[in-house]
């Protein structure tokens, strides 16, 4: 299923085929932000959403991502919305999005136009972590422009459930948000999808911790190994340690809602 | 007599603020206007060493830049910028010199052809500063922090009585806690703007966003060294305020100053991130030690509170008297600090400090009811106190207990298992808690201006605001009543400079005075019309004196015989006039037999998830006793304004500083938290009967802050009861609930 680049948010959260085929995306696109913002959203710009950072937008202090070279004020500063994994010296911003999570899980892939032609990217390869150059977000090249995402046929629209958790039960940013999507033979785990959002510069994915599903009965000790790789690197900061356990428990809860096919629900704000 | 007060009288403006027609300061339009826009500072504390403007005058459309070095001339005496409502200290001076005082002041202003072009060569001014070393951690400032001198200071603790320290020594049961708020901003949804309309021949009209216009107006004057005539100040509607809006903010002299200096009518709206660098709600450290005996009467309170100012003004309000107030306790003391942080000065925010004082106090009092294994509720009742307790008076009316009982009842309270965590649903622990609130039922003098024409229709004129609050309202329906005309026949005017006088629209005083206000002129224009209707030839009213004549559906009426009336109508064309202009000043006698206070009993339930700490408050039910409700649905929507306040008080609101840069980091409504719909459930409002004679006439104590006090305790208390976990620093994050 292709989705071209302006489709904004709110269309693609309440087409029928996303609904029917696709409901982690639809219920991820329904986390974020506000009905009114996700009118005016599209699909390509919610990609390219840059970070919440607080000294990203304060141009009175320093940010590599905003001027390389000049540091990272958050890592001695307020941290507690930033990144616990894939982190670098030079930025510990966060991708806001909470699309881009379930996007991330579905293994989505962003077709980009520019100078050199069409091509494809695979969304794992489409953010990039900070490293040293924390201002590029992307590796999208210099003229290119993103003209569709594209959603491979498996779905998981049986057991799956994006579990946001925020500060406020609407509009507010993820501290931490959970892409689960499992197929079930049984008891058995036949695929898992995992991704992490609001813990990283991109949304947060380990093939191990999947391996770590695939095949094992859907307990609750299997989601908490899958949690504990996914989290194996995690580091935080002065304010943002919290993250750690909570996301390990959002993890749990997640697949625990996708194993039951019970996946959260976007509108009552208890957790299910 | 009373058609239209106590009843559910929509909003008289609703119209007009739904379909737009309703005007707010940086609304107002006027040919060749002109628009500024502010560039604030970067550091917190120095002095600017450079401002290099040529870039931004290099923009086309770009008229002039100001900055302290070319602005024009301004007042040079701190009296001049003390307006009605400033504490103690030299008023901040915008673009006055090269001191820096906090992060976000204003350094320079653009003037420009367009709004857009303003703001961006605004972006294009250089400013160099010699910085100096700041400090914006009240933490860290806490030693340093002084007490005012007690003479010095309106709003000193009140005196201290018995022997605390010797009683909390001896109590069976103690508990002491520190409790602290963080800075909150008001967040107002309207943004601060002025629109200076500059008049032929030099006068200027204000549109000023504002709570008090006749402040506005006066300290415009003396800044300005303008007469009296030459500035009017105008601000039909204001979209909320809550405070900031009582002393004149820095938006309105600039957008006068540059007026002035460009012969043209300049607008300047701030933008969402400057209106955090106007004023705040201060953070608070307090300090509540409290003695009772093992059943259940206290022995000692002790209040200890530090508080936030600026480096040049020394703001507070009544921190610590509310906890020797509220309950029955021989021995109290008190004790205030404040601290001078390199941050602008705080000022009034909803209830100044009572919600973070009280917050801490009703905590404080549910942590003593569980090592008493009281009942919360049952330990406030044991504790409840009929008289003042500083001054040992009566109160003017007191419904509290009947707050206690109509909100418990309402809310189920009699269900709650005591135990912590004891209540749950599903993955959800379910708390209940509860807080009692308290504010004062204050009054200010206020004249009102009646005009009435023969047809039948009054203008009634006040300078006073509506800030949101519904003033227009409940005018007219006073009105309405008191002059026996239909509430269409009555029109509102107010929020400007040139009417009669008014303090500003704060401390929940304006709807008791203003009321009563009305009431005293309309009492006098019912005289004039009896002394018209005497004269008419065989009067039915010619024997009756005013007290004994009502007016109603638009006639004179004896109170003691309904068949002798008179139509307005009739007694001015017998009079020959066609319309009675009154004016009169209301005073309120300052009674010192009685002490006047509003309050509340608010009951909360929250459910939390217990792995992931997510906090829902499910239902808040809120038993208020203000007196005489004069309008039970605007009233009902200013106390859950105050509720949904509350919630974000208690788990949502907190204004982010580095103290590494001294500088605010989430000036935005993205990142600075407030309830959204998905945060708010059920909110009940209870009105108790609280029929008072004493407090005024109309028995109208006023309610715009009580909806706000107690309630983040209440939450907190049910966080308690929910989790076991006790979190004395606000908000209740769910990271706190991890700790």
């Amino acid at each position: 299923m292709r989705i071209g680049a302006l489709v904004p948010n709110s269309d693609l959260a309440y087409h029928p085929l996303i609904a029917q085929r696709y409901p982690m995306l639809a219920s991820a696109i329904l986390a974020g932000a506000s009905a009114q913002l996700r009118n005016m959203a599209s699909t390509g710009g919610n990609l390219l959403q840059r970070t919440r950072c607080y000294y990203f937008y304060d141009t009175a202090t320093p940010c590599s991502k905003r001027e390389p070279g000049s540091g990272c004020t958050a890592i001695a500063g307020l941290n507690r919305m930033h990144a616990i994994l894939g982190t670098s010296e030079a930025c510990i911003a966060t991708h806001p999005s909470d699309m881009c999570v379930a996007l991330a899980a579905l293994e989505a892939t962003v077709y980009v136009t520019g100078p050199a032609g069409v091509r494809a990217i695979a969304f794992a390869d489409f953010h990039r972590l900070p490293g040293d150059t924390p201002q590029r977000d992307t590796n999208l090249q210099p003229k290119e422009i993103v003209t569709a995402v594209e959603l491979p046929a498996r779905g998981f629209s049986e057991n799956y459930t994006y579990l946001k958790i925020r500060d406020r039960l609407s509009y507010a940013f993820a501290l931490v948000s959970v892409a689960a999507a499992l197929e079930l033979e049984g008891e058995r785990i036949k695929e898992a999808r995992l991704a992490l959002g609001g813990v990283a510069h991109r949304p947060w994915r380990d093939p191990s911790a999947e391996a770590a599903l695939r095949g094992q009965d859907a307990s609750q000790a299997t989601f908490a190994r899958a949690a504990d790789l996914l989290l194996r690197d995690a580091k935080g900061f002065e304010h943002n340690a919290f993250k750690i356990g909570l996301a390990r428990r959002a993890i749990v809860r997640a697949l625990t809602q996708a194993t039951a096919g019970t996946p959260q629900s976007q509108s009552n704000k208890k957790i299910g | 007599m009373t058609t239209y007060i106590g009843t559910a009288t929509s909003r008289v403006d609703g119209r007009a603020k739904v379909t737009g027609a309703a005007k707010y300061a940086g609304e107002f339009n006027t040919a060749g206007l002109a628009h500024a826009s502010v560039v604030t500072s970067t550091i917190a504390k120095g002095r600017i060493a450079r401002i290099d403007a040529s870039e931004a005058l290099s923009v086309a459309g770009v008229i002039d830049v100001f900055t302290h070095q070319n602005r024009p001339p301004m007042a040079s005496t701190d009296s001049a910028y003390k307006d009605d409502v400033a504490p103690e200290g030299a008023p901040f001076r915008p673009l006055y010199n090269d001191r820096i005082w906090f992060s976000g002041q204003p350094v320079a202003l653009v003037v420009a052809e367009e709004p857009e072009i303003a703001r961006f060569a605004a972006s294009l001014v250089r400013v160099e500063y010699d910085e100096e070393a700041y400090v914006t951690d009240v933490h860290r400032q806490r030693e340093a922090a002084f007490a005012l001198e007690p003479d010095e200071n309106p709003f000193a603790p009140p005196k201290p009585r018995g022997a605390a320290e010797q009683a909390f020594a001896a109590a069976a049961v103690r508990h002491r806690g520190e409790y602290y708020v963080p800075i909150e901003h008001h967040n107002p949804m309207e943004l601060f703007a002025s629109t200076v309309i500059f008049e032929p021949d030099g006068k200027l009209t204000v549109y000023d966003k504002t709570q008090g216009v006749q402040n506005v107006q006066r300290y415009l004057c003396s800044v300005l060294g303008m007469q009296p005539d030459e500035v009017r100040v105008l601000s039909p509607f204001v979209g909320g305020a809550f405070g900031s809006g009582l002393r004149p903010q820095y938006q309105a002299l600039l957008a006068a100053l540059a007026a002035r200096a460009v012969n043209r009518s300049v607008r300047l709206v701030l933008t969402r991130q400057q209106m955090y660098g106007l004023a705040y709600r201060p953070a608070m450290i307090h300090e509540i030690t409290l003695g009772a005996n093992a059943g259940g009467t206290l022995d000692a309170v002790m209040h200890e509170a530090v508080t936030v100012t600026s480096q040049y003004e020394d703001f507070h309000r009544q921190e610590t008297g509310w906890s020797g107030l509220l309950y029955k306790c021989a021995n109290a003391k008190y004790a205030l600090r404040l601290a001078r942080l390199d941050l602008p000065t705080p000022c009034d925010m909803r209830a100044p400090s009572a919600p973070p004082a009280v917050y801490a106090l009703e905590c404080a009092i549910d942590e003593l009811a569980v090592a008493l294994k009281l009942d919360p509720l049952e330990l406030r009742l044991k504790c409840y106190s009929d008289r003042d307790q500083h001054t040992d008076r009566p109160y003017s009316s007191k419904s509290l207990r009947e707050c206690y009982r109509q909100g418990a009842e309402t809310f189920g309270w009699d269900k709650r298992n005591p135990e912590p965590c004891s209540m749950r649903e599903g993955a959800e622990l379910v708390g209940w808690g509860m807080a009692t609130g308290v504010w004062e039922a204050l009054q200010v003098p206020i004249a009102v201006r009646v005009v009435l024409t023969a047809n039948g229709h009054a203008e009634v004129s006040c300078a006073t605001s509506d800030i949101g609050t519904g003033t227009y309202t409940i005018m007219a329906q006073v009105a309405a009543d008191m002059l026996g005309l239909p509430l269409d026949n009555v029109t509102i005017k107010l929020g400007d400079s040139t009417l009669p006088q008014s303090p500003v629209e704060g401390g929940s005083w304006i709807a008791a005075s203003v009321s009563n206000g009305i009431t005293t002129t309309a009492g006098v224009v019912r005289e004039e019309l009896l002394r018209l209707a005497k004269r008419m030839p065989n009067s039915p009213l010619a024997n009756a004196k005013v007290d004994e004549v009502a007016l109603a559906d638009g006639r004179l009426v004896s109170k003691r015989d309904a068949l002798r009336t008179v139509s307005i109508a009739d007694a001015m064309r017998h009079g020959g006039v066609d319309r009675i202009e009154q004016e009169t000043t209301t005073t309120f006698a300052q009674d010192s037999s009685h002490a006047q206070n509003t309050h509340s009993a608010v009951f909360a339930e929250v459910k939390v998830d217990e792995q992931l700490g997510v906090i829902r408050v499910t239902r808040v039910v809120s038993a208020v006793a203000a007196g005489r409700i004069l309008n039970t649905k605007t009233a009902s929507s200013q106390i859950m304004g105050g509720v949904v306040w509350g919630i974000g008080m208690a788990l949502h609101e907190e204004t982010l500083v580095d103290h590494n840069f001294g500088r605010i980091m989430n000036a935005n409504i993205a990142e600075y938290h407030v309830p959204v719909n998905a945060d708010v459930h059920d909110i009940k409002v209870i009105f108790v009967d609280e029929p008072d004679e004493i407090v005024n006439p109309l028995g109208v104590k006023g309610l715009g802050e009580i909806g706000i006090v107690g309630v983040a305790a209440a939450i907190a208390n049910a966080v308690y009861h929910a989790t076991g976990k006790r979190v004395r620093d606000l908000p209740i994050t769910l990271d706190k609930l991890q700790r």
